[in-house]
């Protein structure tokens, strides 16, 4: 009984956080964005970022037992204004679907139409910590001058079925997240020829 | 307002339950809303809220009411917690079994046996997979085996046949670079080869074989074909060829290792089950991974409806009472008004139910009551009136009246009593009467005139009696009454006069019967019926004595005037001097004998007044002439002073209707009295003053009483005034009264008291010379005119006789006229 009782005040606070202000999302220690390179190529935006990754054991337990598993970095570009909340200039989102299959064992990573099958989940991994040459802007989508950008990557529990964003309300291996991780950008007048 | 805020909590309330709905709906893992849920959840988290703080607020002030002990609180305060109840408890009965069977049942449904036959499930499709590529490896082994054939065109066609012999979809040779040396398919459609992917051909260099099931489709650059017809489950086994082959294909000694490959795909069946099992399992385990998410999902709708039901049931419970109780309230609220008097009727609510009924009843009796206090008012004002009319009526009575109660306490006492007796009694309420000041003998009188009718038993209820008693002097002083009763005594002149005074009292016992039982005394001042009567005997004794007396008087003096005559000469002058001087006398005596007769038969005499009109102005002026009135100088010029006549007669005096020579009378004798009395005074000063001369003391003696000044100044103020008024009295029935006033005053000593009660008797009289008739016949007089004569004291000294004569002549204004140019000429 007390235990019902214990459980009932837990879900009348998740309620009231819940009408407080969206799903908070739990940053873990141990995961960091190390390094956020912006080329500018052409038309496009490219975004080379290194994040040190490490998966909780519950979310490694899941991947093995065939549940997939997405993440989604997000990368935002504002102009800070100090009379009102931050303009955002752009917002831009890349996921990743990694998944077993577990009739032939065989690991995959997805993003997009684009499929790859690697050896390991290890292996998966390294496709999201090493991203390379992402184009997450067109240039003409922003204007020209230097501003803020800031990149994290999360766990996207939306893609999921509900009762794992459920989850995120009682086990914080469920809302694993980087911080936002802040750098800067500059967008050139012109574009570069490449030599 | 209260209309359009109940339809918008109407519209709220629909609203939340539509969300409910919607939320309970969205828990459901296969629904379109299930996007939606964080919104949903946070809408329903926001309603919860928001009845929450309606709840709150609906609390609050019915704890402020309560606090306050406001009327009708306590009630709602119960209502609502009754209905509250009623409405919370079975939804968190009904909630904890949900929750309970919700974890329960979620916890049913992953158990070890659904666990371990899903695992064995998939291991089973693993196995048939396995044996599948075993079966293709063994025949791959056999293919590479016949394919010796070291030409180029020979392989080709050795696969080919091989291919078709053993049945195998597609086979392919290529060397450990991934270079196609040969291949052959029994699909049409794919002519150009699929080179074998980076990740079998590291896998190559490593072991030198490759056996496994694949699931997508990778093609050359190392992408997954995500073409869905190509996405199928297919086996690919790869084998080393012969080195000997492999040289002989390369033509040369450093000949890349050869390979050969045979993809085949599996069985419909068996790749649609083992497809199955796999999502199964794959599903199983998300469950499985995410059942506390589960539960805590639907336990938190399951909250959320719970929190939303229970709040609206008491926000329903605190409206629904509030709208149960204001129909009582009013009703109380009608009733306290009742009990200060406020018979208004309360509205009626317009529903047709028990309440209103009551409501209807209750104003029917508050009608039934107002209508009965108003006839108990107008009863009782009826009552007051009846009792100020007889209160008015006893106060207006000149007898008095008193009312004991058994105890012979004073209970009633009316005006007429107390100026009758001239004591103020109104604090004596509930006193004896033996207790009030100077009435000790009237009380014991009335005591013993009560025992005696006890005594006597005659069965007369009332007995009668005649009292004189000394009326209070000393007692109650003038300051002592109070003025309203002062100014009513008409006899009120500086000094306290306490003759006796003779009442005539009734008294009888009242009867325990109705209302308390007491005693009721009425009585009257009869001194003046008496002094009546005493003037009517008088006038009786003096007619007989007269009439007794006259006639042997005539005899007396004519037979001692005879001897006067007859034995004068026959007797010696000493004898005869003698005779003279008896004779004398007796002729003297018998005279003034006469004259006294004479009066007494004036007074006894009833002649009756012959009325007939004249103007009494005239007639005054007439006596006044004799008297020797100038009217120039005002001044009586008889007597050894001359005393000051003022003069005031009121023109246009009616004429009255009276008798001349009897008119004449009373005028005549009431100048003569003024006059007396101003002799009197002189005289007494006069002698007064010698004494003073002669004794100092008694002179400042008499200073300090201010009569010797007087004295020195006394020939001035010694005056007799006449005057006439004419009285217009308004009664209140409309009609009006006249009558004629004549005021005779003088600056004399006034009368004494104990003289002024009975001056009118004969005999009564402060002159040294004097019948004491003079009065008599005036009020004789006056009175068979039909007037009214009263003597008073002024209160500046002298006295006042004024003679009022109602019977007025019928044409009363012409000879007026005639009567004030009379007097103007007089």
């Amino acid at each position: 009984m007390t235990l019902r009782v214990l459980h009932l005040l837990r879900w009348l606070c998740l309620v009231t956080m819940l009408v407080g202000g969206g799903v908070p999302y739990a940053v873990a220690s141990d995961a960091a964005v190390q390094r956020v390179e912006v080329i500018t190529e052409g038309d496009l935006l490219l975004l080379d970022a290194d994040i040190d990754i490490s998966l909780p054991t519950q979310l490694e337990t899941a991947a093995a037992r065939g549940v997939p598993l997405y993440f989604t970095a997000d990368v935002e570009v504002i102009r800070p204004r100090w009379y009102w909340m931050d303009e955002e200039l752009l917002s831009s989102r890349l996921t990743w679907r990694i998944s077993q299959n577990m009739l032939t064992r065989q690991w995959r990573v997805s993003t997009g139409s684009l499929g790859l099958p690697v050896d390991s989940l290890q292996d998966a991994l390294a496709v999201v910590r090493h991203m390379r040459r992402w184009p997450f802007a067109q240039r003409e989508e922003l204007p020209v001058g230097s501003f803020k950008g800031r990149l994290r990557v999360r766990l996207d529990v939306s893609q999921l079925p509900k009762s794992f964003q459920a989850n995120t309300f009682n086990s914080n291996d469920w809302a694993w997240s980087t911080r936002w991780y802040e750098f800067g950008i500059s967008v050139p007048a012109e574009p570069e020829t490449k030599p | 307002m209260n209309s359009i805020l109940s339809i918008l909590a109407g519209l709220g309330g629909v609203a939340a339950l539509i969300l409910l709905f919607l939320l309970a709906s969205a828990t459901g893992n296969s629904s379109r809303l299930e996007e939606r849920y964080d919104l949903l959840l946070g809408l329903n988290g926001v309603v919860a809220l928001a009845l929450f703080a309606w709840v709150v607020t609906l609390a609050t002030r019915l704890l402020v009411r309560l606090k306050r002990r406001e009327f009708g609180a306590r009630l709602t305060g119960r209502f609502a917690l009754a209905f509250a109840l009623v409405g919370v408890v079975p939804g968190v009965l009904i909630y904890l079994l949900s929750v309970q069977f919700l974890s329960r049942s979620i916890e049913s449904w992953f158990n070890v046996r659904v666990d371990t036959a899903l695992e064995a499930g998939l291991n089973l499709g693993r196995a048939a997979l396995d044996s599948q590529l075993q079966e293709l490896n063994s025949r791959a082994r056999a293919i590479a085996l016949t394919l010796d054939d070291p030409s180029d065109s020979n392989v080709a066609l050795t696969l080919t046949r091989l291919r078709e012999q053993t049945g195998v979809q597609e086979s392919m040779v290529f060397t450990a670079s991934g270079r196609i040396v040969a291949f052959s398919t029994a699909m049409y459609g794919a002519l150009l080869p699929e080179p074998p992917p980076a990740s079998v051909l590291r896998q190559l260099r490593v072991a030198r074989a490759y056996s496994a099931a694949e699931a997508d489709s990778v093609t050359q650059a190392g992408v997954i074909d995500t073409n869905p017809s190509a996405n199928l489950l297919r086996l690919r086994v790869v084998v080393p060829l012969s080195q000997a082959s492999s040289l002989a294909l390369s033509g040369g000694f450093n000949a890349e290792p050869r390979y050969l490959q045979l993809i085949q795909p599996v069985p419909e069946q068996i790749a649609f089950n083992a497809n199955e099992v796999q999502n199964g399992y794959r599903d199983y385990q998300q469950l499985t991974l995410s059942r506390l998410g589960l539960r805590n999902l639907y336990g938190i709708t399951l909250t959320l409806a719970l929190l939303l039901s229970v709040f609206a049931a008491i926000g329903a419970a605190f409206f629904l009472s509030r709208r149960l109780v204001r129909p009582m309230l009013l009703l109380a609220e009608g009733t306290q008004a009742v009990g200060v008097g406020d018979f208004r009727p309360i509205p009626e609510p317009a529903t047709r139910d028990e309440v209103s009924q009551l409501t209807r009843s209750f104003n029917a009796m508050t009608r039934q009551l107002e209508d009965a206090r108003n006839m108990v008012e107008s009863n009782r004002q009826q009552l007051e009136r009846s009792n100020a009319y007889l209160e008015s009526i006893l106060s207006n009575l000149s007898s008095g009246v008193m009312v004991f109660d058994e105890g012979f306490r004073i209970t009633t006492i009316n005006h007429g009593a107390q100026l009758i007796l001239r004591v103020d009694m109104r604090g004596a309420i509930g006193r004896t009467l033996e207790s009030v000041d100077g009435l000790g003998p009237l009380a014991q009188a009335i005591h013993n005139a009560f025992a005696q009718h006890e005594a006597a038993q005659t069965g007369r209820s009332y007995w009668q009696q005649q009292f004189e008693i000394a009326r209070v002097g000393e007692g109650i002083s003038d300051e002592d009454c109070p003025p309203q009763l002062l100014a009513e005594m008409p006899h009120a002149g500086g000094t306290a006069d306490d003759h006796p005074i003779t009442l005539l009292a009734r008294g009888s016992h009242l009867a325990p019967g109705q209302g308390p039982g007491g005693y009721v005394v009425v009585f009257d001042d009869i001194t003046e019926v008496i002094s009546a009567n005493r003037a009517m005997a008088w006038g009786e004794v003096a007619r007989r004595l007269a009439h007794e007396i006259k006639n042997p008087l005539t005899p007396i003096q004519l037979s001692a005037e005879r001897l006067a005559m007859k034995l004068a000469d026959k007797l010696g002058p000493t004898d005869a001097a003698m005779l003279q001087r008896a004779t004398g006398t007796i002729i003297n005596q018998v005279g003034s004998m006469l004259r006294m007769v004479d009066d007494f038969r004036e007074y006894a005499r009833t002649p009756p007044a012959v009325l007939q009109q004249l103007d009494l102005n005239e007639l005054i002026a007439e006596v006044l002439t004799l008297y020797g009135w100038d009217p120039d100088e005002g001044m009586l010029r008889q007597g050894p002073r001359s005393v000051q006549l003022s003069v005031a007669l009121e023109e246009s005096l009616p004429r009255v209707l009276g008798d001349a020579t009897q008119l004449r009378q009373v005028i005549h004798n009431l100048l003569a009295n003024a006059h007396d009395a101003i002799d009197d005074k002189l005289r007494e000063q006069a002698k007064l003053a010698a004494e003073a001369a002669d004794a100092a003391q008694s002179a400042e003696l008499l200073t300090t009483d201010g009569s010797a000044n007087t004295a020195l100044n006394a020939e001035a103020e010694n005056r007799v005034g006449v005057s006439t008024r004419l009285i217009t009295t308004r009664l209140p029935d409309g009609t009006e009264h006249a009558a004629v006033r004549l005021a005779v005053t003088d600056t004399g000593s006034g009368f004494n008291p104990r003289i002024l009660r009975r001056a009118f008797e004969p005999y009564v009289t402060t002159k040294a010379r004097g019948t004491g008739l003079g009065l008599a016949i005036v009020k004789k007089i006056v009175d068979e005119h039909g007037g009214r004569i009263d003597l008073t004291n002024r209160s500046g000294g002298g006295a006042m006789v004024s003679i009022l004569l109602t019977r007025l002549s019928e044409d009363t204004r012409m000879p007026a006229e005639s009567g004030g140019q009379r007097g103007a000429e007089a």
